[in-house]
């Protein structure tokens, strides 16, 4: 209870620090051109990132179908960069995956 | 009209495509984050002080993982500092801002962001109170959306085996929107790579900290080439 309670805190405090920080920093002068076009790359980074560690991995232990979630992974990918909508790509992506881990789960 | 009423009839009109991407990605995150056997009064408490999308999606599996907060904050730190891109630009249309300056910078998020720069207070409206307005309606949706999906989560007994997937497809769909935006392979290979390495030396339980950590340094120190 008080642990989701402190982490919820520090996570509410990284976030509005990460909002922050350039008001707080640049408040009486200018941003160098060279930290703004570092930062706007990190975003893409951290989007690899966070595909490749919220991937159900641990799949292999159960069921031998390792490929399901990147399968799924390359459904997604494809429905966003086909219609543009990314509740249709969620949700048609996660649907895919849930319906996929059903039909393979099967085998095990 | 009261010009109050006016800016919140126009601050209103503008928020709506938010609306309802905020109402069914937060009942995403309701569900999710009941489903996982939380209590559904999180929802509404974290959207609330934290009100940031992937992180908490993100932080989902963070508490599940039972990781410290002390690594949560700075996963979440590493991960929303995209957000210091947005306040770099906003600099100069905030510093004439004082009431409303300190929650306009709290609900920064990326479609706030997208909004308020992309659409200009209507004629006739305090800026300052239009963008106070749009950012406030979105925090409401978020909530809102949140904690319509926790009450259905612990309302309804089917469990959806799978459903955790939306969290891979949410970070799939906005590595889609990166690619598309920054049109240069240079930071997503690196990370790639990062994570590979990290996966291949046995580091799974860290290669989320560790990767996010290891690409944004590497991101300094890419060549510089803007894109076209």
């Amino acid at each position: 209870m008080s642990y989701i309670f402190i982490s919820i805190f520090a996570m509410a405090l990284a976030t509005l620090f990460t909002r922050a920080f350039p008001f707080m920093l640049f408040s009486k002068r200018r941003p160098p051109k060279e930290l703004i076009r570092s930062a706007r790359l990190i975003p893409g980074a951290v989007m690899v990132v966070l595909v490749f560690t919220s991937l159900p991995m641990d799949l292999d232990i159960q069921s031998p179908e390792v490929w399901v979630p990147w399968l799924s992974v390359a459904v997604v990918a494809f429905l966003h960069l086909l219609f543009k909508h990314p509740l249709l790509s969620i949700f048609g992506g996660t649907a895919f995956y849930m319906f996929l881990i059903r039909l393979t789960a099967v085998t095990v | 009209m009261r010009p109050h009423v006016f800016a919140f009839k126009a601050a209103l009109k503008t928020s709506l495509p938010v609306f309802f991407g905020y109402i069914s990605i937060g009942f995403a995150f309701g569900f999710l984050l009941v489903k996982s056997g939380f209590h559904w009064l999180w929802a509404p408490l974290m959207c609330l002080v934290i009100f940031a999308g992937a992180a908490q999606f993100m932080a989902i599996g963070m508490l599940l993982q039972h990781k410290s907060p002390w690594e949560m904050g700075l996963a979440i730190l590493l991960l929303n500092a995209r957000h210091m891109v947005y306040g770099f630009s906003l600099l100069d249309r905030y510093s004439r801002f004082r009431r409303f300056k300190a929650y306009l910078i709290f609900g920064l998020t990326d479609e706030t962001y997208g909004l308020l720069t992309t659409i200009d207070p209507p004629e006739g409206a305090d800026p300052e109170r239009f963008d106070f307005y749009v950012t406030a309606l979105n925090h409401s949706y978020w909530t809102l959306g949140s904690t319509l999906g926790a009450l259905t989560g612990s309302l309804i007994s089917w469990n959806a085996p799978g459903i955790e997937f939306s969290m891979t497809a949410l970070f799939t769909v906005l590595l889609v929107e990166q690619i598309r935006a920054l049109k240069r392979p240079g930071p997503f290979l690196l990370a790639l790579g990062v994570c590979m390495v990290l996966y291949f030396l046995g580091l799974q339980q860290h290669a989320l900290l560790l990767g996010i950590i290891i690409s944004a340094m590497g991101c300094f120190f890419l060549k510089r080439e803007e894109p076209a």
